[in-house]
């Protein structure tokens, strides 16, 4: 068992956002990290540096931290935090986010974490090399969709009582309903594949139950060179689908998260 | 449209977040951590954020980004 880390001795632990090439890892002077107290640093092993700051054990350490995990507000507030801090390093020519939550002993522990996964590190730094990540969500008011095709699919019964009238309108909306949800994810995959063509990569994030009106969330993988095109096809197919009553909505960019999960490490 | 980045805005909804920070992302294991946020546990947690999360989009209506004619 190694001698307890001087960090960890003194009630503290190593909070790691990301992974970057040593160069090119310069951290603005005043940025806190995410418990908005202590300064962020990086440190590095060899030619990867990373992106880390202090935390208190008694607000990270694993009993606590599986506490806090279950306090919304808290949650909230500490992943608003992690997102600030590694949006500061997005003008660097790559950048790896981590996933919220991980914690180090110390500083050595961070090295020898960056020694181990050198690799694949490297790897994947190669891939995201000058490229960003954008959010695409796509929604349409549903109900809206739903009243124009019922509306489309003709009159009829009128002639043969109120009855069969009632009967044959309710028909119509079931049919509409189902139409509507292949004309929704039609739509999304049409705009889906507009994009995605303008993009280095595209994956679909997950849809929202509770939300039937987004029809297309998504991630798009874009080189720095190319951002400014890829927004002009996202105007533009937002313009062109507004009349439909589609919206869209773009937010970037990100470091890409999306891009650098575990399903993403096959080549 | 707007370049900015996402968390110097107000405007990125918190959903955005969570599908990325929490759901996406590298991810780090092995005995050298201190903790690792449990993932699994995080998404049982996740429903108790995405509840406030969507008493917070209902009350800020939706402050995302809208592409629109400028």
């Amino acid at each position: 068992m190694s001698p307890e880390p001087t960090e960890a001795r003194a009630g503290f632990g190593v909070y790691v956002y990301g992974v970057l090439p040593a160069k090119t890892a310069s951290v603005p002077p005043d940025l806190v990290g995410l418990d908005d107290r202590h300064r962020v640093t990086v440190c590095a092993h060899e030619g990867l540096a990373a992106i880390v700051s202090r935390v208190a054990l008694d607000e990270f350490g694993e009993e606590r931290l599986r506490d806090n995990l279950a306090r919304p507000e808290w949650l909230e507030q500490r992943v608003r935090g992690h997102e600030r801090v590694l949006e500061a390093f997005l003008e660097a020519p790559a950048l790896l986010p981590l996933r919220f939550g991980a914690i180090f002993r110390g500083d050595e522990q961070v090295q020898a974490m960056l020694a181990e996964n050198a690799d694949a590190f490297a790897a994947a730094l190669e891939r995201m090399r000058g490229r960003r990540e954008w959010s695409v969500k796509a929604f349409v008011d549903r109900q809206a969709l739903i009243e124009q095709l019922a509306a489309s699919g003709g009159a009829g019964g009128g002639a043969r009582g109120e009855g069969h009238a009632y009967f044959a309108r309710k028909q119509r909306e079931r049919d509409a309903r189902e139409r509507a949800h292949t004309v929704a994810a039609a739509l999304a995959e049409e705009l889906h594949e507009t994009l995605a063509e303008a993009a280095s990569a595209d994956t679909y994030l997950p849809a929202r139950s509770d939300a039937p009106d987004l029809v297309l969330n998504a991630a798009y993988l874009v080189e720095r060179a190319q951002e400014s095109s890829f927004l002009r096809v996202v105007q533009e197919a937002a313009r062109e689908r507004q009349p439909g009553g589609m919206r869209v909505e773009i937010t970037g960019p990100w470091p890409p998260y999306s891009f650098v999960g575990r399903d993403e490490d096959a080549p | 449209m707007s370049s900015a980045h996402p968390a110097t805005r107000q405007s990125v909804t918190l959903l955005e977040l969570v599908d990325r920070v929490l759901d996406k992302g590298v991810v780090l294991s092995g005995d050298i951590t201190l903790a690792v946020a449990d993932v699994d546990l995080i998404r049982v947690e996740l429903h108790a954020l995405l509840a406030s999360v969507d008493r917070l989009d209902r009350a800020s209506d939706r402050r995302a980004l809208p592409v629109r004619d400028r």
